[in-house]
């Protein structure tokens, strides 16, 4: 099919340069788009290649009560683009799904083709009274939950959960005070046994008091521990009673002290 | 006595014939059947043989990239008629709703099997984005039918120039 038209010009009627524009502009974007999703795959991939580094924890007693666990998180971006809105969420509770604490990290950014540290620091309390004192006694399993979010390329929000069980080795696991009977000379043999399983030296002292059952302090005695991890302890030492002081139905108390921090352990009774 | 004015300009075209465009739009089916159904089917299939969930489902890319084939090759071959633009709108307007279809599935959640590790990524922006291309188009499409219905034949020079 052939013809010939007669129009006022030799320039193209404005509807049709209006549709030629629209559609020019159509594929530009088009294009725009596919290359812009291309050097995201690409970033991505090189991100893939360099994933985020956890260091080695470490764990202590702090001044505060807490046993912290610190780290830190080595994070690369060798791609194009920045990850923004970087958020990291930790939560750990303990095997009977009580809370014992969190961490959270940012939100932060990291621009393309750099790489940063961030600290990492979990404190857990350990108060005898908190959830978190079954720490320092009972081995146990911990759930860990991870949450991380961030968006990549400034369009693609990503998330990542993990759900992880770690093992906890208590610094002072089973740890138990066993009373013997008072001797004529007003003392009290207390034996305190339990075993290291944390990955750190349990290193100071253990002060002990024996409560009587109306709470007063019938007498006291110190013990210097040095329990390199995976070793026993099981020390007998007399504890000079006041006088009159009478320890049937009260019980014993500790505390773990070292120059830096004191943190009290669990009490047990005594029949 | 006035000089005669100036003749108004006069534009030819030449349009290719019903079969000769058929026989272009039959080649051109080969790479948008790639692109449009091939490519996706591929994706989608390579994911469920690696057990990873799809979001969308083999049937509806299968079916929404041979409407989009179809559609396109209509629209090529009826470019030199009033029907190029209704088609280019149908054509437009398809994958605008493909799009969003996409959209409302754009959240991709995988649990790696035999872990606790979730991967959530969202693509939704990305998606939006893209659907300004057909929203162009279907402009493009808006504005190609109102020509047509104004001044038949008024772009025929300047797409089938001789």
């Amino acid at each position: 099919m052939s013809g010939q038209i007669y129009p006022s010009s030799r320039r193209p009627p404005p509807l049709y340069r209006l549709a030629r524009a629209l559609r020019r502009a159509s594929v530009f974007v088009l294009v725009v788009l596919i290359l812009f999703a291309t050097t995201v795959v690409y970033s991505t991939v090189e991100i893939r290649q360099s994933p985020p580094r956890v260091g080695s924890f470490s764990v202590e007693f702090q001044s505060n009560g807490t046993i912290a666990l610190t780290s830190n998180l080595t994070l690369s971006n060798p791609g194009f683009y920045p990850i923004q809105a970087f958020t990291l969420d930790v939560r750990v509770v303990n095997g009977t799904g009580v809370f014992l604490g969190a961490f959270g990290l940012g939100p932060t950014a990291l621009e393309g083709a750099a790489s940063n540290v961030y600290p990492i620091a979990l404190y857990l309390p350990v108060s005898d009274t908190g959830p978190g004192a079954s720490l320092l006694v009972d081995s146990q399993y911990l759930a860990l939950s991870v949450w991380g979010n961030a968006t990549f390329g400034y369009l693609f929000p990503a998330g990542l959960s993990i759900e992880n069980s770690r093992h906890w080795g208590a610094p002072f696991s089973n740890l138990a005070y066993s009373v013997g009977n008072v001797t004529p000379n007003g003392t009290l043999p207390v034996t305190i046994a339990f075993q290291n399983a944390a990955s750190f030296p349990d290193a100071g002292t253990l002060q002990l008091s024996v409560l009587s059952a109306a709470g007063i302090v019938c007498g006291g005695a110190t013990w210097t521990v040095q329990v390199d991890p995976g070793q026993q302890f099981l020390q007998t030492q007399p504890v000079t009673l006041s006088p009159g002081c009478s320890p049937l139905g009260g019980k014993v108390t500790g505390d773990y002290v070292t120059p830096s921090f004191r943190v009290p352990l669990p009490s047990v009774a005594i029949p | 006595m006035s000089a005669p004015s100036a003749p108004p300009p006069r534009l030819t075209y030449q349009v290719p014939s019903l079969g000769w465009r058929i026989t272009v739009a039959a080649l051109r089916l080969i790479p948008l059947m790639l692109l449009f159904v091939g490519l996706p089917v591929a994706a989608l299939a390579f994911l469920q043989s690696n057990s990873i969930a799809l979001p969308l489902s083999i049937v509806a890319v299968t079916l929404a990239g041979a409407i989009i084939v179809a559609l396109s090759t209509a629209r090529y071959i009826a470019k030199p008629t009033s029907a190029f633009g209704p088609l280019s709108i149908a054509s437009s307007a398809f994958v605008l709703a493909y799009l969003y279809y996409i959209v409302l599935r754009s959240t991709y959640v995988l649990a790696v099997p035999g872990s606790d590790f979730t991967v959530r990524l969202t693509y939704t922006n990305f998606m939006l984005c893209l659907m300004v291309v057909p929203a162009l188009s279907l402009a493009a499409g808006i504005v190609t039918t109102i020509e047509d219905a104004r001044v038949p034949r008024e772009r025929l020079p300047y797409d089938y120039p001789p």
